[in-house]
């Protein structure tokens, strides 16, 4: 009896949590329904119809602007994980299978850097970019947004565990180097590359800090940057603002949801 | 097999060349740079070598001792909140039976560390506006009678802050200490069970020692964090009413970007943000390691 009491508290308790995990998915999913009238008034339950949801949409749509930061935002989200997931697994997997005192060294400095946090860094870097003259351009914010030191141990760490006989009967057989890493370890090494990516594209489609300061003009904003300067405009249509804000997190959701089993096994060994 | 090796070791420069030449442009180049520019002073880009005035405003300026009260105050706060939370929501995701329940409840619990920072900020300015949705809740259950402009009050603003960053955080913290549970070795439970204890007593004897290294980790990350707290406060409070929710990462961004920039005085309160999670982080792991003895 007592342990059943305990198990249902159990459950209700991880079950008003995750009710309040989706709480503003929630929200803004009804919302996506009403126009900005009823969502001004709070009153959101009473006018749920397709029509509004329709409106919304097409005023969403209607919003040039919408398209230019959507295609940037799939830009900056595309090159940054094949870039990171790149770099960052080819000195990964270089800083366990070359190992020696060197690599070592460059290793530590690599996973050291995983401390300094971006708000430290972004005025220098600024700086720096304002005098390479790549300020305001979608390529400085793929170069700089991706979390290499913490990509890098994550492959190390994943590496570790990659059997070193796979590697030495591929060098036997006489394939190269570049070879071994491309064709024998990346597809036995499938769930890091998942978690890397993962990270990559979350990192990337949800950026703020860097694209804020790093972007000016209106046709390099991105995803983040326009909900930004809707949602400070006074003159908010909040009906599509909520589907904006749908839009602009469901595509996360969904690939987390799928490819939650390689993460965690990915995240696993750090 | 040396001529081997030799090939070899060729490569290295090739595998690692890309990540370090970024993280070396990126962020180690960058960190060297703040603390030349930490020396400083000047707005605009007119600056001038000046060379410890910066650190010595830091003691007389107002709005930064504020800020920095601020980043404490948040800290001080949300930190063991989450923290308890996530243990205890963690030891109960853990207590579920079904795996496939567990495994869906984790999924949910992580939604909100995916979901972008500047969406959820929105969200959440929109539901304590004045003429937000949660004023309309509030006095449709008879609470209140007229709206509560929460964002315009001190405590409010202070309050919704702390909401915010404890939905923001809790579920990705009881993730990581969810994976760490289950490591424990599941003959230590058994063993407790045999000698008679409770729950609450598994929880405290058992399952916190062998999960202190994660917690502890968790502590330093959540801390970092706080120092790094910024989209949530430009959007849902812009650091005010009368400085109230200001905090040392959205200070150094107005001083860059809303007005004048002030490069060298930014880069010095930057250091003093790096150093001051830095010695967080060594004070917090020394205090684990001595617990250890």
């Amino acid at each position: 009896m007592m342990s059943k009491i305990k198990t249902t508290l159990n459950m209700l308790f991880v079950f008003v949590a995750c009710v309040i995990s989706l709480f503003p998915y929630l929200i803004i999913i009804v919302a996506s329904f009403n126009n900005t009238v009823n969502i001004r008034k709070g009153d959101i339950m009473t006018n749920i119809s397709f029509n509004n949801l329709r409106a919304n949409f097409l005023s969403l749509t209607s919003d040039v602007q919408f398209y230019v930061s959507l295609k940037n935002t799939l830009i900056v989200t595309l090159f940054s994980v094949i870039l990171g997931v790149l770099l960052s697994s080819l000195a990964g997997y270089a800083f366990v299978v070359f190992k020696n005192k060197l690599m070592e060294k460059m290793f530590k400095i690599s996973f050291l850097s995983i401390m300094i946090p971006s708000s430290v860094i972004i005025i220098p870097l600024f700086m720096i970019l304002r005098s390479l003259n790549i300020l305001d351009s979608l390529f400085s914010i793929i170069i700089t947004s991706l979390s290499l030191p913490f990509l890098v141990y994550l492959f190390r760490q994943n590496t570790k565990l990659f059997p070193m006989e796979l590697i030495k009967a591929a060098r036997i057989d006489g394939v190269s180097e570049i070879g071994i890493f491309f064709r024998v370890y990346i597809p036995n090494m499938i769930p890091a590359f998942v978690t890397a990516s993962v990270i990559l594209f979350i990192d990337a489609w949800n950026g703020f800090l860097y694209p804020l300061v790093i972007i000016q003009s209106q046709k390099n904003m991105t995803l983040a940057l326009y909900i930004n300067s809707i949602g400070k405009s006074y003159t908010t249509d909040y009906g599509s603002f909520m589907l904006t804000l749908l839009f602009s997190t469901l595509p996360i959701i969904l690939l987390f949801v799928f490819a939650q089993k390689y993460f965690r096994k990915g995240m696993q060994v750090l | 097999m040396r001529q081997t090796t030799k090939h070899i070791y060729r490569y290295r420069l090739f595998f690692i060349f890309g990540s370090s030449l970024l993280i070396f442009l990126f962020t180690l180049l960058p960190l060297a740079y703040s603390f030349v520019l930490s020396l400083q002073n000047g707005r605009g880009s007119h600056l001038k070598f000046a060379g410890i005035s910066n650190y010595a405003s830091l003691l007389t300026d107002t709005t930064f001792l504020k800020a920095l009260f601020n980043t404490f105050f948040f800290a001080v706060i949300t930190v063991p909140i989450i923290l308890l939370l996530s243990i205890f929501l963690a030891n109960a995701v853990n207590n579920i039976k079904s795996e496939h329940i567990k495994s869906i409840c984790s999924v949910i619990l992580f939604f909100p560390a995916i979901t972008s920072p500047v969406a959820y900020a929105y969200f959440f300015r929109n539901m304590f506006a004045v003429d937000g949705f949660l004023n309309d809740a509030l006095i449709n259950l008879k609470i209140i009678s007229i709206p509560h402009n929460f964002l315009l009050t001190i405590s409010g603003s202070r309050l919704a802050i702390i909401i915010v960053c404890i939905w923001a955080w809790t579920g990705y913290y009881t993730l990581l200490l969810i994976s760490g549970l289950q490591s424990v070795n599941p003959i230590l439970y058994k063993a407790a069970k045999i000698d008679g204890a409770n729950g609450l007593q598994i929880l405290f004897r058992v399952t916190l020692p062998s999960i202190k290294p994660l917690i502890l980790f968790s502590s330093v990350l959540l801390s970092g964090g706080v120092f790094q707290l910024f989209a949530e406060i430009m959007i849902v409070s812009r650091g005010g009413p009368e400085e109230s929710t200001l905090t040392l990462a959205y200070y150094i961004y107005r001083l860059c970007f809303e007005y004048v920039p002030q490069f060298g005085y930014a880069a010095t309160i930057a250091l003093f943000i790096f150093v001051i999670s830095a010695l967080i982080s060594i004070v917090q792991l020394k205090i684990g390691e001595l617990n250890d003895e």
